[in-house]
């Protein structure tokens, strides 16, 4: 009885933070909400009333195409949602009470995980919409890959999100953090993936790249998985097309399905390590 | 503040009326003949029934279904299904090469052109000569969908043919208009004593009959209204064992019997119901078909039926909160 009312006395607080971070945010909930729609409608619909634009073959290349935008807007949803969580505490000075109502772990887990069902929410809405155009074209088609897909998005979601906690923990305010993350995860990790492909080729896969990992939402989509995963055009020589010359372009399209789930969940687990010891040695 | 007020007004009132303007000149230029009524969406066809030893009393006791229809897979199977996926359609001009080679040849004809294609270009029966002796041009539709062959079984994840066409002409009397110069042309090159006889043993002259029963099989589809536009190209074409009846065309053809094949046109104007009927009438091979639109739209009315609900619900409360 003793030990219930400790467990209840545990997860209550954490409870009662979830829901009033989700009545906190709710503002941006509607926000990316109206942009899933708009997203989903132009893709799924209007995009596909210009007669002369030609439907994909089947369901799953329908999904495929239409995910071409679930990457920026799973970024910038972590990048809003998730940029406050710790720096908003130091920022209003909360962070510095000596003696807090609520314990402190438990506070910024409870955001956490409000935070983490709205935007969670966001990209299973995308899905759901999508599915219902996809349905709309194509009948009942039930396939497997796009739970996988739904699986790899929910997880690049959440690496995102320990990425932006991590930066939460030590920037000062939420805007700094906001611009921070977002100029790593959209410039950044694209300019570094380019130099290294350009230098490196084939040799270094770029599985430091949060973007490249995010890659595997859509690939996973693909029968059979792309392979080889490194692919290199030349250009400049008397083959068709200009080909076979000493000019090339290559480029990666994906981690493998093992290394990729592997690095999501290393990601994860080190940068909310680190997020945890900032902001214990911040608040010392 | 009120000049800008006014002024953005202005504007998107202007706008506005070019975008509708724009959709009501469209609206009638599209009016004036008839209209296409494909849209972007799958259709599922099953064999709902085939008597075979029907078939064979009184169609064709060596070949079965599949085999004398050309139809792809397991079609003559009772079960089997299969289906089509509408992907777009494009604005397309035939001229009289065009329509020879894709709507009025076989494909034993055809091939007989592309072996003998040197021949025909050397007695001056080429693409520029062909279609400067009749300039005709015909307007089209051309749609392209992807199609699933006919299966008892589950389907496979991509299509068997990505590029199935749909040919629907945009005035339903140049179906008369190919045929007419299509033989005309066949006439001159049978009568032309600088091809060799065996070659000419390899084309013959179509009737109108023949004519639509292939061009059925070859992607055929229909503008809107259907049955106007069934009944004036039945008629334009001057068939005699051919009758249009509503979106339906019926072909009355000769086996080991006498027997009628019904082929209907829905509202999308691409193929509906395909029957094959004996003299008595009694129902030898049925495909039908089917989609799943009513799916849908009942999940997406009870989704909007759920969220108005939701929204009612939370307006409520926080009124009587605030209260």
């Amino acid at each position: 009885m003793q030990r219930e009312e400790t467990i209840k006395d545990g997860i209550l607080p954490i409870y009662d933070t979830i829901v009033f971070e989700i009545k906190m945010q709710r503002k941006k909930f509607y926000f990316f909400f109206l942009i899933t729609i708009l997203i989903v409608a132009l893709i799924g619909y209007f995009l596909v009333l210009i007669p002369g634009y030609l439907l994909s073959d089947t369901y799953v290349d329908f999904f495929s195409g239409g995910l071409a935008f679930i990457e920026f807007l799973t970024l910038f949803a972590a990048c809003l949602f998730f940029s406050g969580i710790i720096c908003s505490e130091f920022d209003k000075r909360t962070g510095f009470i000596v003696f807090p109502k609520i314990n402190k772990y438990k506070l910024i887990l409870g955001k956490y995980i409000g935070n983490l069902i709205l935007v969670i929410s966001i990209v299973a809405i995308y899905y759901f919409l999508l599915g219902l155009f996809g349905l709309w074209y194509y009948g009942p088609v039930i396939n497997v890959r796009i739970l996988y897909s739904f699986g790899f998005a929910v997880l690049y979601v959440i690496m995102l999100s320990s990425f932006v906690t991590l930066f939460s923990s030590f920037m000062k305010n939420i805007n700094v953090t906001i611009i921070t993350t977002l100029i790593i995860l959209l410039i950044g990790f694209g300019i570094a993936d380019q130099i290294v492909t350009l230098v490196f080729k084939d040799a270094f896969e770029p599985l430091y790249s949060l973007a490249y990992l995010g890659n595997l939402i859509t690939s996973i989509l693909q029968n059979p998985f792309p392979d080889p995963r490194y692919v290199e055009f030349s250009f400049g020589g008397m083959g068709p097309g200009g080909m076979g010359g000493d000019f090339s372009f290559g480029s990666w399209i994906s981690p493998s399905i093992e290394m990729g789930i592997t690095l999501f969940v290393v990601y994860i687990v080190v940068f909310f390590v680190l997020a945890a010891y900032l902001f214990k040695r911040r608040q010392l | 503040m009120m000049k800008r007020r006014m002024r953005l007004s202005l504007l998107s009132l202007s706008l506005l009326g070019i975008i509708f303007f724009g959709t009501l000149f469209t609206a009638v230029s599209a009016s004036a003949t008839y209209q296409l009524g494909l849209i972007k969406s799958t259709e599922e066809y099953t064999i709902i029934q085939y008597d075979d030893e029907g078939w064979k009393a009184t169609i064709d006791p060596i070949l079965n279904a599949k085999e004398f229809f050309q139809f792809q897979g397991d079609a003559n199977v009772a079960g089997a299904k299969s289906k089509q996926t509408i992907k777009g359609w494009v604005d397309q001009t035939y001229t009289t090469y065009d329509a020879l080679l894709s709507l009025y040849f076989s494909i034993s004809e055809y091939l007989a052109w592309n072996i003998y294609q040197v021949n025909f270009t050397a007695a001056g029966y080429n693409e520029t000569t062909i279609n400067a002796l009749y300039p005709n041009t015909y307007d089209a539709w051309y749609g392209v969908s992807a199609k699933w062959w006919f299966t008892e079984g589950e389907y496979e994840e991509t299509p068997n043919n990505t590029a199935n066409p749909i040919i629907i002409m945009k005035d339903p009397s140049d179906y008369k208009s190919i045929l007419d110069n299509c033989n005309a042309l066949i006439n001159e090159i049978l009568n032309d004593t600088a091809i060799n006889m065996i070659i000419k043993f390899s084309f013959l002259n179509n009737t109108a009959d023949e004519f639509l029963w292939q061009l059925v099989f070859y992607g055929f589809g229909v503008a809107q209204p259907g049955a106007d536009y069934l009944g004036e190209v039945v008629s334009d074409l001057t068939c005699v064992n051919t009758t249009a009846s509503g979106s339906t065309l019926t072909f009355e053809k000769t086996g080991v019997t006498d027997y009628t094949v019904e082929v209907s046109y829905g509202s999308k104007g691409t193929l509906s119901t395909f029957v094959v009927k004996d003299v008595l009438g009694d129902i030898i091979y049925e495909i039908t078909s089917s989609n799943a639109d009513w799916i849908f739209f009942t999940i997406l009315i009870s989704v909007i039926a759920c969220s108005v609900a939701i929204i009612t619900y939370v307006v409520v409360r926080n009124r009587k909160l605030k209260k």
